[in-house]
């Protein structure tokens, strides 16, 4: 994973990614690539079409890879997911201009729209979730989302909390690490860091929300349908909307923006609690609702 | 009734011998019973050890999951615990992919037991689908199964689509169970301990059902056999006292019925062995009486045999002809005898006497009364009818014959006739009858043979007259033809000497009335010739003598003489005659034929040829063809010119002249050589004429001894023929 990450990197740096390119006025190919098979993309991928500018070809791939894909300075890529970019790393696609959407961006390489909102409103729904009670809250991480552990490590004591944090290299290790941190947390967040936070881990995770009384915050929506209190993440159709307007701007020979968040083209994060889940635990369903949260 | 006891033993008991075989069959049962039970048994509790080590090794793999995944031994350790907490579980332990131990629990007895070799565990960590394995080791099963997650995609997993892609599974584990061998093995002894119990239960069982079965099967047995000895010894008082309501219940009421009717019958057959006795002896004296009566009827016909007389005393109503005292012996005796067979005061026998259709009855013998004692005679439908007449006083017996009436028996007793009196009555009628028949059929036969004697001698007589009448004709024929040849030659020979002019000059008429004189009467001559030879033919004077005959000789020397025909006509006749053809034969009959056959064909041929052509024949015979180119012969005409006096133009104006007798003769002279006379002819073409002869006659050389009139006729002188004189037809 770290290889991929860094093979990313260094194509990205091959691409004037903020300048619009020579022979902007030629038509160039549009390429949504994505993994198969999952809802979320699907969304990404219908709203990303609807709104570019051109036609986006839409490129799905299963457990074996992307084949065929389109090289060249006249193709656009938009990656979905870990998987796409990782792909798309993979195949030396040296040349093309990609437009990823990831959970975490690798800082300062390719300009593209987060799939997941700032740890600060995580932590925050967590202690209303818990509160007064949470005062540590556990989590785990990889390499990838290290600079997002940072940023929550400074949110969480800004919110007088105290991030219990393990760096990990892989699930197993990530289990581990979890067992370790159990007994000494109030809650446990689960960054969208698939690298380390593999289904087992989700399952043990989910395992110590039931014994030992710790509510467990998701990367995503659909987690919270497997057993996850809470989750805070972006629509998948904002995701693709901001998607479509950053490649609608290249196509026009427009500087993208530096920071996509700044921008605000999301329209503000989604909250999503388990019903179920948070009636088990005693949690406070009516102080997130007041945030906004969309309890299922 | 006698009932009947138990008594018999024998040699070898029937009991015994159910007991034994029953015995065997509860043993036989009781053993495969066992041991399909414990066979069973020992297959349900290795079943159920390999469900329990499946659910076991499943339960662990499935608990062990994450700490396998993790390598985490705490996580690991509440599965295995809980695991190596069942009874029959001596080790419980989670190994990672590659096969490291993370947590074990094992019995101390086990010590530290080491893993398997890892060629034994890979197939378990290469396949997440491979079944659990099972080593044997001592005292307990190591069992193994794979730890098995699934692998799916960050993608997946975080968006958690139920449908999303498929996950794939990956060995992160193994689980190990040790399972020990000993409850499974208490479990076994205890079922076979069960087993033998159970078996050992149903052999006592089962011993206890044969003997008491055996005893219910025997005694009945035994019973009805004792019973069957007492009725065989003669006790058909016996009653086997069996109250089953089995079949052997059935089998000795059965008996029971059957000894009581058995006793009835035998009762009855005395009652009917005395009844016996009597009828029998009745019967004998009916027979003795019978066949004395018989005798009788048999006496008179046999030993005297004078069957017409006896025929006619009883076909004849003709007192004059009662002579057949023979008969009426017979008759009398018959009456007598059954007079005294049958007891009654008077007996009698009527016979029939036919007269056209209808029949008369008349008294033919009586016994013991006079004829009026005996009534009237019944009717003839009455005797038809065949049954016999009963009256108060006398009974009818009709006498049959194939139906046929023959008479009747009268019977008369004034105290009625007895029913054994007519039945015997009817017999010896049937008997009556057939010696009546027989003696008719006898007398009718001696009257055709009397008859045949008659007319036989009759017809000798006639024969004998015929003969003689033949014979007095056959010699009348001769001696007239004789007498007349011998005028006729002086008749010749003087109008030859007369036309020669030895009596002196003749004038010119006077020599054409003398040759016409002479042409008559060598006419005549040759006709007389001619029934002179066929009287000599018919009444045997014929004589044959053979000697070996040259055929080419008598053909030669009948065209000679055919020569004299031959002057006025334009006819050439040629002679087809080999030397060699020699037969024996008679010479001059032959000649005698070739010369009327070949004087005959040139009569009827005006102009062309006559040839006399002899050959050959395959018998070694020979045939001569007389051929000519005449008139020929209509096909319907060529019989009849065989016969006497026959010519086929029969008319006063008839061209050619002929007595009609030559060719008759001719053939007859044939026949005489044993050979044959033919002709083929076509009418305007010619005819040919052949006579086949054998090499040798069959009939004897020379004929039998003539009849009288032969006899007769051969003391007379035979007059020849001057030489000239032809013998044409």
């Amino acid at each position: 994973v770290v290889t991929k990450a860094a093979l990313v990197v260094a194509l990205s740096m091959t691409v004037p990614a903020m300048r619009v390119p020579a022979h902007a006025a030629e038509p160039m190919q549009v390429v949504l690539i994505k993994r198969a098979g999952v809802t979320a993309y699907e969304e990404v991928a219908e709203e990303f079409a609807e709104r570019c500018r051109v036609h986006a070809r839409v490129l799905s791939f299963g457990d074996e890879g992307p084949r065929g894909l389109p090289l060249g300075p006249d193709v656009l890529l938009v990656t979905v997911g870990q998987e796409a970019i990782d792909a798309v790393a993979a195949h030396s696609a040296i040349g093309a201009r990609i437009i990823p959407i990831l959970a975490f961006h690798p800082p300062d390489a390719l300009v593209g729209p987060p799939a997941s909102p700032s740890p600060e409103l995580i932590l925050k729904v967590l202690a209303v979730a818990r509160a007064p009670k949470l005062k540590v809250v556990g989590a785990v991480y990889g390499p990838r989302s290290a600079a997002t552990l940072q940023q929550a490590a400074a949110a969480a004591h800004k919110l007088g909390l105290t991030l219990m944090a393990s760096r990990v290299s892989s699930g197993a290790e990530a289990v581990r690490a979890l067992r370790r941190l159990g007994p000494d947390v109030g809650a446990l967040w689960l960054p969208g860091d698939p690298d380390v936070i593999t289904p087992q881990v989700f399952q043990y995770a989910l395992r110590l929300q039931l014994e030992l009384g710790l509510p467990v915050a998701a990367a995503t929506r659909q987690q919270v349908h497997s057993g996850a209190l809470v989750a805070v993440d972006f629509s998948p159709r904002a995701a693709g909307r901001v998607a479509a307007d950053l490649a609608n701007r290249y196509l026009e020979g427009r500087t993208l923006p530096a920071d996509v968040e700044k921008v605000d083209l999301y329209g503000g994060a989604r909250v999503t609690v388990n019903a179920t889940v948070a009636r088990r635990l005693g949690v406070d369903v009516v102080a997130l609702e007041r945030m906004g949260a969309r309890v299922e | 009734m006698n009932a009947v006891a138990y008594n018999r033993k024998p040699a070898r008991r029937f009991r015994t011998r159910v007991f034994i075989y029953l015995l065997a069959g509860a043993l036989t049962t009781s053993g495969v019973s066992g041991a399909a039970f414990y066979t069973r048994q020992v297959k349900f509790i290795e079943k159920d050890r390999a469900r329990r080590a499946n659910t076991l090794l499943t339960s662990l793999a499935t608990q062990a999951e994450l700490g396998a995944y993790a390598g985490d031994a705490a996580l690991c350790d509440l599965p295995a615990r809980r695991t190596f907490r069942e009874e029959d579980v001596v080790l419980a332990g989670v190994y990672d992919a590659r096969g490291r131990e993370i947590l074990r629990f094992s019995a101390p007895a086990l010590g530290t037991p080491p893993p398997p070799p890892m060629a034994l565990l890979k197939p378990l960590l290469h396949d997440p689908d491979a079944p659990p394995m099972r080593i044997a080791v001592e005292g307990w099963d190591d069992l193994w199964a794979p730890i098995v997650t699934s692998a799916r995609s960050a993608a997946v997993a975080f968006s958690s689509e139920p449908g999303g892609a498929s996950a794939r599974r990956d060995v992160v584990g193994l689980a190990r169970v040790g399972l020990s061998l000993k409850p499974a093995r208490e479990q076994l002894a205890e079922v076979l301990s069960t087993g033998l119990w159970l078996t050992a239960f149903l052999l006592v069982l089962g011993a206890a059902a044969s003997l008491l079965i055996a005893r219910r099967i025997s005694d009945p047995v035994l019973a009805l056999a004792n019973g069957a000895d007492q009725i065989r010894a003669g006790n058909l008082d016996v009653r086997i006292d069996v109250a089953s309501g089995d079949e052997i219940g059935l089998l000795a009421e059965s008996f029971n019925l059957m000894a009581a009717e058995l006793r009835d019958t035998m009762a009855k057959l005395e009652s009917l062995n005395r009844g016996l006795e009597g009828e029998v002896s009745r019967r004998t004296d009916e027979i003795r009486r019978s066949a004395e009566f018989t005798q009788v009827l048999n006496a008179p016909i046999g030993a005297t045999g004078e069957a017409s007389r006896v025929a006619d005393t009883i076909t004849t109503d003709d007192s004059s002809r009662h002579d057949g005292e023979d008969l009426k012996r017979m008759l009398d005796t018959a009456c007598s005898s059954l007079q005294a067979a049958t007891g009654v005061p008077a007996a009698a026998l009527f016979l029939t006497v036919e007269e056209s259709v209808e029949f008369e009855l008349q008294l033919a013998a009586q016994s013991g009364g006079d004829r009026e004692l005996f009534g009237s005679p019944p009717s003839q439908p009455q005797i038809a009818a065949g049954a016999p007449l009963v009256e108060p006083t006398r009974a009818l017996v009709p006498v049959l014959f194939r139906r046929e009436p023959q008479g009747v028996l009268v019977l008369v007793d004034p105290a009625g006739v007895s029913p054994h009196a007519i039945e015997f009555a009817a017999r010896a009628a049937g008997q009556l009858a057939i010696a009546i028949s027989n003696a008719r059929a006898y007398a009718a036969l001696q009257h055709l043979a009397k008859e045949l004697t008659e007319r036989n001698a009759a017809l000798v007589n006639q024969r004998d007259q015929l003969q003689e009448m033949n014979r007095l004709k056959s010699e009348f024929l001769a001696n007239v033809s004789h007498e007349l040849r011998t005028p006729l030659n002086a008749i010749l020979g003087y109008t030859e000497l007369i036309a020669e002019g030895i009596y002196g000059e003749t004038t010119g008429e006077q020599r054409e009335a003398l040759a016409g004189v002479e042409e008559s009467s060598r006419n005549l001559l040759t006709l007389i010739n001619q029934i002179l030879d066929l009287s000599k033919v018919e009444s045997g004077k014929v004589e044959i003598y053979v000697t070996d005959v040259v055929m080419h000789d008598v053909a030669q020397h009948v065209a000679a003489e055919a020569q004299v025909q031959l002057r006025d006509k334009p006819i050439k006749l040629t002679v087809v005659a080999p030397k060699l053809i020699k037969i024996k034969t008679d010479a001059a009959r032959v000649q005698q034929i070739v010369t009327n056959l070949v004087s005959n064909a040139i009569k009827f041929t005006d102009r062309g040829t006559v040839t006399i052509q002899v050959s050959s024949t395959k018998d070694g015979g020979c045939a001569i063809a007389v051929r000519d180119t005449g008139i020929g012969i209509r096909k319907e005409h060529q019989q009849i010119i065989f016969e006497e006096f026959r010519q086929i133009d029969g008319s006063s104006t008839r061209r050619y002249a002929g007595t009609g007798l030559g060719l008759a003769i001719a053939r007859r002279f044939a026949q005489m050589l044993s050979g044959a006379l033919t002709v083929e002819s076509q009418l305007g073409i010619g005819s040919t004429f052949t006579l086949n002869l054998p090499a040798e006659p069959r009939q004897p050389a020379r004929p039998p001894a003539p009849p009288p009139s032969a006899r007769i006729s051969a003391t007379m002188p035979a007059v020849r023929p001057p030489p000239a004189a032809g013998r044409a037809k």
